[in-house]
């Protein structure tokens, strides 16, 4: 949780850029999944959460399972940004510090 | 005496000590609406056999807290105290805490507690005497502001189900403060993971005074879908323990008193049922008759003289008389009245009308009518259930009653009466009835309907029996109460009844719970296709007819439909229904059966009706299999088989049928 976002990280060729979106639950958790598995790979990973209005567990379960695939891979995954309701739902789940998400609000 | 162990009368002690503290609450209560002086003695008495009983049988403690209550019930017996709201209060808080005693000595487990120290030390303090403990004011909280550690796991459909953990933990927020510690040990890999499924699970610590029964409501709705546990945190000293708080106390406490109550009572379900001594009489009679008519019997044996042929079939009529007489009584000894299920209400109307700052007036009706024992076990939480919903949502505070033009005081009726072969249970209350806006909005929301309109008030009632339907939101008050009508139902059901609803708008609601007499006998109508005999439940009987051919109309699709008064009903043939080949098939040789289950109605088309008669239930499932259209066996005069209809099950064949 130290350092996340580096700045030369987000404009290298092969990042992956993922954008969580506004409404992110179980309905339509299936795209983000398809989303991270082929990310999964890059070099670089950078998830946007900074629409999410609305989240629920699955969207945030999704999230932990893709964080520890990632971490498997030895990478790391940082955040673009994290909206209000997505820190508040992964507080409340305990799962803040999993998902290394910034303290609050990110520059 | 001292090789007799005294362990073999504690059931006995704790059976009448309960009934005890049954008198002792009624007649609290009695006093509460301002009754005589009598009263006090009999209260006095109960507590003090308990009293006696208690130190006899080796529980001092219970003895010691007892006394005190004793005490302070003498001075109001001598007079040297008037009886006022705060001892009723007192006292009865003191029965529950009894009750909690003799449920904990039953489990074998320290009488003593928190709560019932506090107590005893608030009873001493009214008495008048020095006190042991720091706090003595009759207000004082428990130290309960430990908490709870709860193990909460989802299954893995339960987000699929609609559930949210996450709605879950933030209502545990809401109710102290929440420590989560989420358990990743079973996440999948990205690849292998199905997002819907859940595979999270948390230990949560809640610390706070919210009660064990607060964070169970948070999880009702889900706790088919989930392991969980709810453990009080340990870390305090022992005496705190799960304490019942104070401040909660009336309601929740006996609430909870109830429930652990049932659930001690079920687990040792072989027990005793007490009988009236007016009815082992006369069984002891019929017994004796039976002897007598077995004695004229008899004499035939010896020379039989066709002269005599009357007096033998005299005989075997009264043979026959007294078997069923016997066999009536015998039932008779399950059947217990339902007002020992009414008794515990007059309580908890009171204790929850004072907290929601209602007024309402309890009627009870039809107390004597019998139920089979069984049966009688099982009602008793949906009935609890149905009361509390009826004063929580149906009865309005008097502002809104005034308001609406009615009097002050909301009147809830528990009436239960015979009805046909089954039991009527009614909760009738004069409050607004059902909000039908409310249950619409909470039913779109939650996508149990797909529009509001053409929707019938019967199906708006009908949306609350949904399971997942929470009033919660609908409902002002009772945070968290809004209790699982599913649960009700399928409670009912399971008893071999229903239940139903009827709402009059700003006029009351009225639940109707109907139940069978009894699980294990039958009237039947004994009816004949080619060799077989069936049994049809004279209960779903309307009538029977005999048909002429022209009456009835074949359909397309090869259903057969006749008109009986001013529908048409179709026919059931049960001899192609259950497959017997030498049956007639001939409408207007054989003779159709109108019989009705869940307001609809068909025709059985038979050969022949051969009498009416009693069916002993023997279960097919038990020593065969579940067969469609088929609800048991039972065995006939001549030892062969017959098979009981299931008349509901048939009619739903019936429209699957229609429906393919």
């Amino acid at each position: 949780m130290a350092s996340k976002t580096k700045p030369d990280a987000t404009t290298t060729k092969s990042e992956a850029r993922i954008g969580i979106p506004a409404d992110c639950r179980i309905a339509d958790v299936g795209d983000l999944h398809r989303q991270l598995r082929e990310a999964v790979d890059a070099p670089q990973i950078v998830l946007d959460g900074a629409a999410v209005e609305r989240v629920d567990t699955a969207a945030l379960q999704l999230l932990v399972v893709f964080q520890r695939e990632v971490a498997k891979r030895g990478k790391q995954m940082n955040w673009a940004g994290v909206s209000a309701p997505l820190h508040d739902a992964a507080s409340q789940l305990g799962l803040a510090q999993t998902l290394a998400l910034p303290a609050k609000q990110p520059a | 005496m001292s090789t007799i162990s005294v362990t073999q009368f504690h059931k006995v002690f704790f059976e009448e000590s309960l009934e005890g503290l049954d008198a002792m609450e009624t007649a609290l209560l009695a006093l509460d609406e301002g009754g005589d002086a009598e009263l006090v003695h009999s209260i006095f008495r109960a507590a003090h056999s308990i009293k006696g009983g208690a130190a006899t049988f080796g529980f001092p403690e219970m003895a010691a807290f007892t006394h005190e209550a004793e005490s302070l019930l003498d001075q109001v017996r001598e007079g040297r105290r008037a009886i006022d709201k705060p001892i009723i209060e007192l006292m009865l808080r003191t029965v529950d805490c009894l009750r909690g005693m003799f449920e904990r000595a039953q489990g074998g487990q320290p009488l003593a507690d928190a709560s019932s120290e506090e107590l005893k030390r608030q009873l001493a303090a009214a008495v008048g005497r020095e006190v042991p403990a720091p706090t003595a004011k009759v207000a004082a909280k428990p130290a309960a502001s430990n908490g709870w550690s709860i193990k909460f796991r989802p299954h893995a459909g339960m987000l699929a189900g609609g559930n949210d953990p996450l709605r879950l933990l933030r209502e545990l927020a809401a109710l102290g403060q929440l420590v989560v510690e989420a358990q990743l040990d079973r996440v999948p890999t990205l690849d292998a993971l199905d997002p819907s499924e859940c595979h999270l699970g948390w230990h949560l610590t809640l610390t706070g005074a919210a009660t064990r029964e607060a964070i169970a409501s948070v999880f009702e709705w889900v706790e088919d879908e989930c392991d969980l546990s709810i453990e009080p945190l340990v870390a305090a000293a022992p005496p705190p323990a799960p304490a019942v708080e104070t401040d909660a106390a009336p309601a929740g406490a006996g609430a909870a008193a109830g429930t652990t109550r049932s659930a001690a009572a079920s687990s040792n379900d072989a027990g005793s049922v007490r009988v009236g001594i007016d009815k082992i009489d006369s069984l002891i009679d019929l017994v004796g008759e039976l002897v007598i008519t077995q004695a004229m019997l008899d004499q035939f044996r010896e020379d039989f003289d066709p002269s005599r042929l009357s007096m033998l079939q005299e005989g075997l009529a009264q043979l026959a008389r007294h078997t069923r007489s016997l066999q009536e009584s015998v039932m008779g000894i399950r059947m217990l009245p339902i007002g020992s299920v009414f008794n515990r209400f007059p309580r908890l109307v009171r204790d929850l009308s004072q907290k929601l700052g209602k007024q309402v007036k309890l009627e009870l009706v039809g107390e004597h009518t019998e139920l089979d024992k069984t049966v009688l076990e099982k009602i008793g939480d949906p009935l609890v259930h149905l009361v509390r919903n009826a004063i929580d949502h149906g009865l309005e505070i008097p502002e809104k009653r005034r308001a609406a033009g009615k009097g002050d005081v909301g009147t809830l009726r528990l009436e239960a009466s015979h009805r046909g072969g089954s039991i009527v249970v009614e909760i009738v209350d004069d409050g607004a009835g059902l909000n039908r806006e409310a249950i619409i909005n909470k039913a779109l929301q939650k996508g149990l309907i797909k529009s509001a309109e053409g929707i019938s008030d019967e199906e708006v009632g009908e949306l609350i029996f949904q399971p997942g339907f929470s009033t919660a939101a609908v409902t002002t008050d009772l945070s968290g109460r809004g209790v699982g009508m599913d649960v009700v139902r399928r409670n009912v059901v399971d008893l071999g009844g229903n239940v139903a609803i009827k709402s009059r708008p700003g006029n009351g609601t009225t639940f109707t719970i109907t139940l069978p007499l009894t699980l294990a006998i039958i009237d039947g109508l004994s009816a004949g296709v080619g060799d077989e005999c069936y049994i049809v439940p004279l209960v779903s009987i309307v009538e029977s007819i005999q048909l002429p051919a022209e009456a009835v109309r074949s359909v397309t699709g090869g259903g057969e439909l006749f008109r009986f008064r001013d529908e048409y009903l179709p026919i059931v043939r049960l001899h192609q229904q259950f497959g017997c080949a030498t049956a007639r098939q001939k409408i207007e040789e054989g003779l159709v059966i109108v019989v009705e289950a869940d307001g609809n109605r068909v025709g059985l088309f038979v050969d022949e009706l051969i009498g009416q008669q009693q069916a002993v239930v023997k279960s097919l499932e038990a020593n065969y299999r579940r067969v469609d259209g088929i609800s048991g066996a039972t065995i006939l005069a001549d030892g062969s088989v017959a098979l009981i209809v299931d008349v509901a099950g048939i009619i739903r064949l019936q429209a699957r049928r229609k429906a393919a």
